[in-house]
């Protein structure tokens, strides 16, 4: 039957691409990067010693307070970078 | 409420509602109407993540050393920040190249190896193995210690029970059977379970549900809220060095790190994790909302894990209760039996989630990625002729499944009571983790070769495997603990927990640090040693590059041989059916405007390569390769040939745009010849009318010259006053015909613009006096009066002086020859216009019609009666006239009315402007 001999060469009519895969590059990738990065300082140490102290926030200890809360504030950014409009 | 035979019941009611749910998804998938196209149910099926480690384990770890349980799920988010460009672009790739499954992955990325495939499901497997003991060891459990209602009593304490009466191993064959009824009772093409999908996301609600409500309960029914949980907390010495300061913040700052690097990594490449995020996704953009849905998900599973886990610490001061059961045993001491229900549905719930998903992605891995390879390549079963494959697949898949369940049972029986439950998950993650050099290396590398990746994979898995379940087997007695003390056969540098006396580090993260090492070190190592083949380059492109691809057909770019299409469309139905297969062929003819099978389809290189797609969706990337083979006469491509294919494509990107702008720049040219080309045709037409009138107006003269001298000629005895008459006419004639011949000449030097002007500056009343004179004696013949009216001072003009005597002259002969012999009254005057020079010449003669008046102007066109009234003029003298006027920048023109004469005038520019419209033309 039909063979090609040269690559791609002798196809029928080319598939055309269900819509381009080229796509704007977005900033949003970035900026997640960014929020990655700052996640991982937020959560080590040195920033964990800063709030290894006594005390508690609202009855809650403080590490603790800040560990939610930290984490529900870089979801929170996280949830505002992706939803935005490019 | 909570006996025995109760509990059975709804658990089964329980069991039995997620199927109906996951039957009703798949009768709706496939009629169309999928239920789970909704980035919402995405969400939640991803929080299949959340297993029964989670709903107990987390409390068992906070009870002992405070947060040390985040980072399992911290690590997840920040690794989900980065899913915008590494999971896309897996989900890509996956789409394009139609995975199926993670072993499918890497096999794929590095050239559709199936040694490759066949190692990762073995790895897989392994490694999962402890993960699934954990959960049936947290259902078992939960239900002996529901059963001991209303004691308290541990099952620990109950002794190990005989085989048969191990709650454990009916939980494992119930699940298994369950998960065999679930997910293996067709083949989909392209692997999607959607039923499980939508089953799985309710459990997410039902286990969310569960721990709120006990976390709530506790929080604010059983105690005042979380201010009083820590209050008291605080007060008791016990409890105290687990609230802030915390030393290194549970364990040391290290294990922090490589616990949070870990999760990372498992929630990517745990199989079920890639199953639901990669394989079962439905449409890219559901990504964006999983970015955060997903992470606050496991922020509100995680709100109330440390009030419980203090306040089942205040509440069993006495440590006799395991901290892991506290979500279950403290609604029982308090006999709050329908939230003890509601806790232990949810840990099944949980528990279910991760068994029927993970089972099912290792199922599928093992018969697509490890034994269909490898029968297919045992000639002697000839299962390349079989006609039909689907019934084989489906055995081998549960086969599978049911020993997955029992490997996990017997992991449980043999290594599961060591251990609590959180560490027995983190052996399975370190597991999972080896898989991270080769596929984050291989969407972003593409020198990562074969060899490198199958070193990287076999050298972290050996280390994983003696550093951690080697260790865990010790513990639990089937192996000699001096093992561990001392090391193999008293190596000391060789200790499992502290390889080449690296101590100190919990065994978690030792494990991590010397697999990470052994792994990628290999991987780079290895792929450095040698480049890449031409399978592995393509491989690499398509997947690196994926992006930047344009169309599904990359592949097929790679491809050269000889194919027949009936061939293919056999081996395709044979594992997915001739109606699947059928399908299949004539989606791909409609893209190609080709009536299948009315009309024969080409076997050319994107047909092979979308059958090899389809198929690879049933069976696997590799067994699909060779499958394909197995009908077609493959021409190997060699590397040069791969690299000419893809600097061919790049240069024909440049060719096509330089071809582009040169076909602009040619409409562009011949846009301008067409217009030329008008233009010639129209002066052409003008030639040829011109060469017409002409001959025939030369014609005229000289027929009259010929007849009249023949007539001389042949009769001599004409009389004397005959041919004196006679030639008279002749010489009239000749002279009409010089007349024309020379304005004929001189028209076409004006028009052809060879003519030469010697423009001066000229007094118009000097010269149109000068004319009146010289033509004095033509009026004194006509008997016509001339009058002249110029005022002095009229500005002078620059034009040449014989022409504008020559317009003057015509002017003032056309006025003569039209007045009335003795009557005519001829009145020239010179006068100024702004900017301009005016000379008007007015007779009053008949007039000229309106008609006429148009026609005067033209080319051989003279006004009046030509039989009666034979004009002595050319018919060119006007337009010579108008000619010279326009050609100084001036205007000619007539007045007149019929039976008031005629008034003939133009205009002609003042010196100094004229000189400049001069120069301005000449430039």
């Amino acid at each position: 039957m039909n063979g090609s001999r040269r690559p791609g060469a002798g196809r029928g009519t080319p598939v055309t691409a269900p819509g381009g895969s080229m796509t704007r590059p977005s900033i949003k990738g970035p900026r997640l990067a960014a929020l990655c990065l700052l996640g991982l300082l937020l959560f080590n140490y040195p920033v964990l010693a800063i709030f290894n102290v006594h005390g508690t926030l609202f009855g809650v200890p403080v590490l603790y307070a800040y560990f939610f809360i930290a984490w529900g504030a870089l979801i929170a950014l996280m949830a505002l970078v992706v939803e935005r409009r490019d | 409420m909570l006996q025995g035979p109760v509990v059975v019941l709804i658990s089964f009611a329980y069991l039995g509602l997620l199927f109906a749910i996951a039957y009703y998804a798949d009768r709706r998938a496939d009629a169309g109407r999928s239920v789970i196209a909704s980035p919402y149910i995405y969400s939640l099926s991803l929080a299949v993540y959340a297993t029964a480690w989670t709903f107990y384990g987390s409390v068992g770890r906070a009870a002992v050393n405070g947060v040390g349980f985040l980072p399992i799920y911290i690590g997840p988010t920040l690794m989900i920040a980065l899913w915008w460009i590494v999971m896309r672009k897996i989900l890509r790739i996956s789409k394009q190249n139609r995975i199926t499954s993670l072993a499918d992955f890497i096999a794929s990325r590095y050239g559709k190896s199936a040694l490759l495939g066949g190692v990762v499901t073995v790895i897989a497997v392994i490694g999962i193995l402890p993960y699934i003991s954990l959960q049936l060891k947290a259902v078992s459990n939960s239900f002996t210690i529901v059963l001991q209602y209303p004691e308290i009593i541990m099952p620990a304490k109950l002794g190990a029970l005989p085989l048969l009466k191990d709650t454990a191993l009916w939980v494992a064959l119930i699940l298994a059977a369950f998960t065999i009824v679930f997910g293996t009772r067709h083949l989909d093409a392209a692997e999607h379970h959607e039923g499980m999908v939508a089953a799985i996301a309710f459990e997410s609600l039902v286990k969310l549900f569960a721990f709120l409500a006990v976390g709530v309960w506790v929080s604010f029914v059983l105690y005042n809220g979380f201010g009083d949980i820590f209050t008291r907390a605080a007060s008791d010495d016990q409890l105290k060095p687990l609230l802030a300061p915390l030393e290194g913040v549970a364990g040391s700052y290290s294990s922090w790190v490589w616990l949070t690097i870990l999760s990372m990594l498992a929630i990517m490449f745990l199989p079920r994790q890639f199953q639901v995020t990669v394989i079962e996704n439905k449409d890219e953009k559901h990504l964006n909302k999983a970015i955060w849905l997903f992470p606050l998900y496991m922020l509100a599973i995680n709100v109330f894990v440390l009030p419980i886990a203090f306040g089942g610490r205040l509440h069993f001061p006495a440590g006799n209760v395991d901290a892991d059961t506290f979500v279950l045993t403290l609604p029982m001491v308090e006999k709050q039996e329908l939230l003890a229900l509601i806790v232990f549905i949810g840990g099944l719930s949980a528990a279910t989630g991760m068994v029927i998903v993970e089972t099912i992605a290792l199922s599928t891995m093992v018969c697509n990625d490890l034994i269909m390879p490898a029968l297919l390549r045992i000639r002697a079963l000839g299962l390349t002729m079989r006609p039909d494959l689907s019934g084989l697949l489906l055995g081998i898949r549960r086969g599978a499944i049911v020993l997955i369940l029992l490997l996990g049972y017997m992991y449980f029986r043999l290594a599961g009571e060591a251990y609590a439950l959180v560490s027995i998950g983190l052996i399975s993650f370190a597991a999972v983790a080896q898989f991270a050099p080769c596929v984050l290396g291989g969407i972003f590398w593409k020198g990562g070769t074969r060899r490198g990746a199958l070193a990287g994979l076999l050298a972290g898995f050996a280390v994983w495997f003696y550093t951690l379940l080697l260790p865990a087997l010790a513990r639990s007695g089937w192996l000699p603990v001096e093992l561990l003390e001392d090391g193999p056969f008293g190596i000391e540098l060789l200790k499992p927990l502290a390889l080449f006396g690296v101590a100190g580090l919990d065994q978690t993260t030792h494990a991590m640090i010397w697999s990470m090492l052994a792994n990628i070190g290999a991987y780079v190592g290895v792929s450095l040693m040698a480049a890449p083949s031409a399978d592995e380059h393509r491989q690499a492109s398509l997947f690196v590059d994926v992006f930047s691809q344009p169309d599904e057909a990359g592949g097929a770019r790679f491809w050269r041989g000889t194919a027949s299409a009936p061939d293919l469309h056999d081996v395709l139905a044979r594992f997915v059916g001739i109606a699947s297969a059928d399908e299949a062929f004539r989606e791909y003819a409609r893209q190609r405007g080709v009536r299948w099978p009315q009309e024969p389809l080409d076997a050319d290189a994107a047909l092979v390569h979308y059958v090899e797609m389809q198929l690879a969706g049933a069976i696997g990337a590799s067994s699909a390769r060779v499958m394909v083979a197995s009908v077609v006469k493959e021409e190997a491509l060699t590397l040069d040939e791969v690299r000419e294919v893809l600097d061919e494509a790049s240069q024909v990107v440049v060719y096509s745009r330089q071809l582009e702008q040169k076909s602009r720049e040619l409409e562009a040219a011949s846009a301008e010849l067409r217009a030329a080309n008008e233009r010639l045709k129209e002066l052409d037409r003008l030639k040829d009318d011109f060469i017409s009138t002409v001959t025939h107006e030369l014609r005229t003269p000289l027929t009259s010259i010929r007849a009249f001298s023949e007539i001389l000629r042949d009769d001599p005895k004409l009389a004397l006053a005959e041919r004196q008459k006679f030639v008279g006419i002749i010489c009239k004639e000749t002279e009409r015909l010089t007349r024309l011949i020379n304005q004929v000449l001189d028209l076409a030097k004006l028009e052809s613009g060879t003519a030469e002007w010697h423009d001066t500056r000229i007094d118009m009343r000097e010269l149109v006096s000068e004319v009146v004179t010289a033509m004095s004696q033509l009026f004194h013949d006509k008997a016509v009066q001339v009058a002249l009216r110029a005022r002095e001072g009229i500005p002078a003009v620059f034009a040449d002086a014989d022409r504008l005597k020559q317009v003057l002259l015509n002017l003032l002969s056309n006025a003569v020859k039209f007045c009335e012999a003795g009557r005519g009254r001829i009145e020239v005057s010179v006068s100024e216009e702004p900017g301009r020079v005016r000379v008007d010449v007015r007779d009053n003669g008949p007039g000229i019609s309106a008609a006429d008046q148009a026609v005067i102007f033209e080319k051989f066109r003279q006004v009046g009666d030509t039989l009666t009234d034979k004009p002595q003029g050319t018919g060119l003298g006007l337009h010579i006239c108008r000619q010279i006027v326009e050609r100084h920048g001036g205007r000619l023109w007539v007045e007149s009315r019929v039976g008031e004469g005629a008034s003939f005038s133009f205009t002609l520019p003042i010196a100094r402007a004229q000189r400049a419209a001069a120069g301005a033309r000449v430039a």
